[in-house]
């Protein structure tokens, strides 16, 4: 017993060694630059050690290490290890251009949404407001966050005219700023107001969009 | 046998053709230069581009400046995609100007995702590497002396896609645990991501909420998924595993278009380059016009010997080709 343990912990051992100071490396980097590191961060960095171990096992890949010229060779470790590190250092405004690979990842996400419904002239036409038109980022969605965080750093939308907090007045500013944009854009068809709503889908109960919760929370008059 | 190990120029050709291809669409399709109408005080420069004074992003963000630098990238990038020479000096160029292409756009976010990183990657990674050998409107060459260096590219830019591809899938696990399959997580990422905004505007991700058997479904390829991408670098090494791969993971960038209304197109691409044999079989499919490289059954060719390559001043004697390890390094 004692000696197929250890047999197994020196089979380790060799399976281990080849990667562990590459390995090593990324590690030490990420937590020296990450401001983050977690429980998580270990799962994951143990993670990639069994997953390099695991890859370098490959007689192919070491075939392929093995021809390339030293400097190709630190082209690519260097490659990649800039993406682990990336990984490991969980801020991406830190690690850029390398952020992290997270997309989807939580197992309670929110069931809410905010939608922002302008009112276009002549017309009265009631629609989303387009952002892309006013904003054309690679990523709308991407774009929109901005205006979701600062929806969701107002403590309350119930606040008595002339006491705007002032993550309201930023809200205003902001939402102003991209409605004259957009009616520069198109000065045929301006927007007059975007108001903002927060949908909440009720995941269980769900019986048709018309189950969805919708709270309105802010209407913001472009200025004239 | 690693995919991509015996790359011809022409595979690397066909990888450079698709990266400056996808970046000359992505440049058309959303304008940079008219970002410039956004506020400059809504940008915000991440990593080591914050160190640049907030003075400089002020000059860089001007309407003429990003106008200027759109123009000369898309031209560049138009330039590449055809194979122009001299390659790499003016790859390096087009890797700065799309790095801060990428955080103009971002910056104005006011955070960094990974959204077209992966081609960001592959941008900055072909400069190091002659791609413009084959598949261009320039001459074709062949480095006899380092014929590994073909491979090397595609495999560096592959590696690092499956790396992403790895680690997301990891994160995954890490983070959610086994109850983000479990749980409803997948329903409300679908059901959410049908109703906000989109330019899509699809509304498929709303029937496992009310169609529990499609629910169910949804889960286990939830699940599926994330096991594929955990296993991404592996599929570089087997065939088997690759098809697999390619059922799993191209069903899921094109479900979720319709479920999500998320369409990674630049990934379809990249995977279409990277994680098929594609790019080597059409070198294949034409050995009278190609070098005979290591591993393949295409005719040696000596130079002059009716390949176009024979006149490159790299051209040398054909070498042993049965020996991987017995080739020039």
């Amino acid at each position: 017993m004692m000696k197929a343990f250890r047999n197994l912990i020196r089979w380790l051992g060799d399976v281990l060694r080849p990667v562990f100071p590459y390995w090593l490396l990324i590690v030490v980097a990420g937590f020296a630059i990450g401001p983050h590191p977690g429980k998580r961060t270990a799962l994951e960095c143990f993670a990639f050690l069994i997953l390099l171990a695991a890859l370098w096992r490959i007689p192919g890949l070491r075939l392929f290490i093995t021809r390339l010229s030293r400097g190709y060779r630190a082209l690519l470790l260097t490659a990649i290890g800039l993406i682990l590190i990336g990984q490991v250092v969980g801020s991406n405004r830190t690690s850029y251009p390398f952020p992290q690979w997270n997309m989807y990842t939580g197992a309670d996400p929110p069931n809410t949404y905010y939608e922002y419904t302008g009112v276009f002239t002549p017309t009265g036409e009631t629609a989303q407001f387009p952002f892309h038109e006013a904003a054309p980022n690679r990523s709308t969605r991407a774009f929109m966050a901005r205006f979701n965080s600062l929806v969701e750093s107002v403590e309350s939308f119930d606040a008595p005219a002339g006491a705007d907090t002032p993550a309201i007045d930023s809200l205003r500013k902001d939402l102003r700023t991209l409605m004259r944009i957009y009616n520069t854009r198109h000065p045929h068809t301006p927007v007059r107001s975007i108001a903002i709503a927060r949908h909440t889908i009720p995941v269980s109960g769900y019986d048709g969009k018309g189950s969805v919760e919708i709270v309105p929370l802010i209407r913001v008059e472009a200025t004239p | 046998m690693m995919l991509h190990a015996n790359a011809s120029p022409r595979a690397l050709g066909i990888a450079r053709f698709a990266i400056y291809g996808t970046w000359v669409i992505v440049l058309l399709l959303r304008p940079t230069y008219r970002l410039a109408d956004l506020p400059t005080e809504w940008f915000k420069p991440f990593g080591p581009l914050a160190l640049i004074p907030q003075d400089v992003w002020g000059l860089w963000l001007r309407h003429d400046v990003l106008l200027v630098s759109h123009v000369v990238l898309l031209t560049l990038c138009a330039m590449l995609a055809i194979g122009v020479r001299p390659f790499r000096p003016l790859a390096a160029l087009a890797a700065v100007l799309l790095f801060m292409s990428d955080m103009t756009d971002k910056g104005f976010n006011g955070f960094a995702n990974h959204a077209q990183m992966a081609l960001l990657y592959a941008a900055w990674i072909l400069p190091f590497f002659p791609a413009a050998d084959g598949f261009g409107v320039a001459r074709p060459r062949y480095r006899e002396s380092t014929p590994w260096i073909y491979g090397a590219g595609m495999a560096t830019i592959a590696g690092c896609m499956a790396t992403a591809y790895s680690i997301l899938g990891i994160r995954r696990f890490a983070d959610g645990g086994i109850e983000i399959f479990t749980g409803d997580a997948i329903l409300v990422y679908l059901s959410t991501k049908s109703l906000e905004y989109s330019h899509y505007n699809f509304e498929y991700g709303l029937l496992p909420m009310t169609i529990p058997a499609l629910a169910a479904l949804m889960k286990l390829g939830f699940f599926l998924v994330t096991l594929a991408e955990v296993a991404t670098p592996f599929v570089l090494f087997s065939s088997r595993l690759r098809r697999v791969w390619l059922i799993v993971i191209g069903s899921f960038h094109i479900a979720t278009i319709f479920t999500m209304n998320i369409f990674f197109w630049e990934n379809l691409v990249l995977m279409l380059v990277f994680f098929t044999g594609l790019a080597d079989a059409a070198w294949r499919s034409r050995p009278a016009r190609e070098p005979a490289t290591a591993g393949s059954s295409a005719p040696q060719l000596r130079c002059g010997q009716g390949s176009s390559y024979g006149h490159s001043t790299h051209c040398s004697q054909p070498k042993s080709t049965t020996n991987h390890r017995e080739r020039p390094t």
